[in-house]
């Protein structure tokens, strides 16, 4: 199930684990128990609100799409047939819950931009788990994961960034386990040239000179492709004060 | 094109992706290619690099928000109300009861859910003139309709009525948010503490309701107001009469909207600084902080 991604996620505070599962708390709620379902997500809603949150790429948006899928899950609880885990069930209506959302977003002229305040937020945590990754790797990788598609995104989000195995993925996003593994390979492919000069130090450098034939000869198109794009990490510069969502 | 392997092949063909041939192919090539092998090492490590961003942790004020909205959902189940928003037309109005298009655009009919459901849970917008929601449909005549900032008139007569009208006094049936312009200049460090300032003057003047504070004016919410505060705050959040406060006003010298979030008084609140665009598509969310708590 996808509740044991690879990460260390924190441990929502006094949930009471009691025995329960789930699928126990789950049926509660169904049968009209008014606390099951706010101890169901409250089990979950941390790894919910990196979902959503590393999806939508914005504060505001991932807030409303939780928010939403939330109160939906709660409506639709007595749909839930079981066939898979809650854990699948809840990503998967909150996973929708973003895609709407960008889709809706992508139907409006430009897409607002994020300021550096957002992006401080979104790269919060840096200073909790992971000594290997400083904040401005943060904000370059997460700047480069909005350039993707919407698909390939949610795809990497999961898979790549929060540890969800393949399986658990293509069944949260309603796809084959192959339709998984080649959205992965191909957003890895668009990032790499966006993150190329991440490697090693996480400082960004110019690529290197490579040993071979890069004195003087033009790029292969290999090279174009790899080196061609220089940082895009499209920084917006910081709006006056407290940031603006301008759209 | 030479010889050299794209970098979506290359990532292809280490998900075992490719087809028996084609990846024998590449695999031969990177191999006595250093450049696309070096192509290769690095694309290994954009998973790496992508696990290495930690999960963001949920900041306290949006999970009091959700906590907020479920909270208002339970109940919403517990006592259902007449009127589920999905599930029904929108109710037939009277023509009079039908706010005003915001602007000189020319009709804008189609009103956001939370007008329809506010309509038709007795609250009455009345059009033209000053007037505010109410949250007794027998209380619809508009003989309060006028002039009323400086001593809004429901506050005088001290009956039932009068108490649903008193701004912010939601009886727990119906929702209601009572607009303001307090002429506020809010601040960037300090929104969050003048909202709270606001709010402890509007609840101190319903505890005396003959010294209703003179600053204070009540207006019609318009209706892309009324969407502005359904998105910012939820539509499940206005029905619950969690919205303590809408101020008009302004932020960092521009026109905004201030609105206070707050399902009880035990939980935190939040302060919403909207900015002119806010309507019921788009928050236009220029700040954010919790509600300072009185002290």
């Amino acid at each position: 199930m996808p509740g044991q991604p690879g990460q260390a996620w924190p441990d929502p505070r006094g949930v009471p684990q009691a025995g329960s599962s789930d699928r126990d708390l789950l049926r509660r709620h169904v049968q009209g128990d008014t606390e099951a379902f706010g101890l169901l997500f409250l089990r979950h809603r941390e790894r919910l609100w990196a979902v959503a949150l590393r999806t939508l790429g914005d504060q505001e948006e991932a807030a409303d799409a939780l928010q939403d899928a939330m109160i939906s899950a709660f409506r639709r609880a007595a749909d839930f047939r079981g066939e898979s885990a809650v854990t699948t069930w809840l990503h998967r209506i909150v996973v929708n819950a973003c895609l709407d959302r960008i889709r809706r977003r992508a139907a409006r002229p430009a897409a607002s931009g994020m300021d550096e305040q957002t992006l401080d937020v979104l790269a919060q945590g840096s200073a909790l788990g992971d000594p290997g990754i400083d904040k401005d790797t943060a904000l370059d990788v997460l700047a480069a994961l909005r350039t993707l598609a919407p698909d390939q995104r949610a795809v990497l989000v999961l898979v790549d960034m929060l540890g969800y195995p393949v399986a658990d993925t293509a069944e949260i996003l309603g796809i084959s386990p192959g339709t998984v593994k080649s959205r992965c390979a191909r957003g890895r492919a668009r990032l790499l040239p966006l993150l190329a000069h991440l490697r090693g130090s996480g400082r960004p450098e110019p690529a290197p000179a490579g040993p071979a034939g890069a004195a003087g000869q033009p790029a292969s198109a290999g090279q174009a492709a790899v080196r061609g794009n220089q940082p895009a990490a499209p920084r917006v510069s910081p709006a006056e004060g407290m940031g603006e969502n301008q759209s | 094109m030479s010889g050299h392997v794209d970098a979506e092949s290359l990532a292809l063909c280490a998900e075992g992706l490719l087809s028996g041939r084609r990846s024998a192919r590449i695999r031969s090539h990177v191999a006595s290619c250093p450049e696309c092998a070096a192509a290769q090492a690095r694309l290994t490590e954009v998973p790496a690099l992508l696990a290495r961003v930690p999960p963001p942790p949920l900041p306290p004020g949006i999970a009091a928000r959700l906590d907020a909205a479920l909270s208002a959902e339970a109940a919403r189940r517990a006592a259902p109300d007449p009127v589920t928003e999905q599930d029904r037309p929108a109710p037939a109005r009277r023509p009079d009861a039908r706010p005003r298009p915001a602007g000189p655009r020319g009709p804008r009919l189609r009103l956001p859910v939370a007008a329809r459901v506010l309509a038709a849970a007795g609250v009455v917008v009345i059009a033209g003139g000053v007037s505010y929601v109410v949250a007794h449909s027998s209380s619809s005549s508009p003989a309060s309709s006028g002039n009323s900032a400086a001593a809004p008139a429901p506050v005088s007569g001290p009956d039932r009525h009068s108490a649903a009208n008193a701004p912010g006094a939601g009886q727990g049936t119906v929702s209601q948010f009572t607009v303001r312009q307090s002429g506020t200049s809010y601040r960037t460090g300090t929104f969050a503490a003048q909202a709270a300032g606001l709010l402890d003057t509007s609840s101190a003047s319903l505890n005396r309701p003959g010294k209703v504070s003179g600053g204070l004016s009540r207006r019609a919410p318009s209706s892309s107001l009324i969407g502005c505060v359904d998105k910012v705050a939820g539509a499940v959040a206005v029905r619950a009469g969690e919205v303590k406060l809408v101020d008009q006003a302004r932020y960092q010298r521009r026109p905004a909207t201030v609105i206070v979030v707050q399902a009880a008084a035990a939980q935190p609140g939040v302060v919403y600084v909207a900015g002119p665009r806010c309507s019921a598509s788009d928050a236009d969310i220029l700040a954010r902080a919790p509600l300072p708590v009185a002290g």
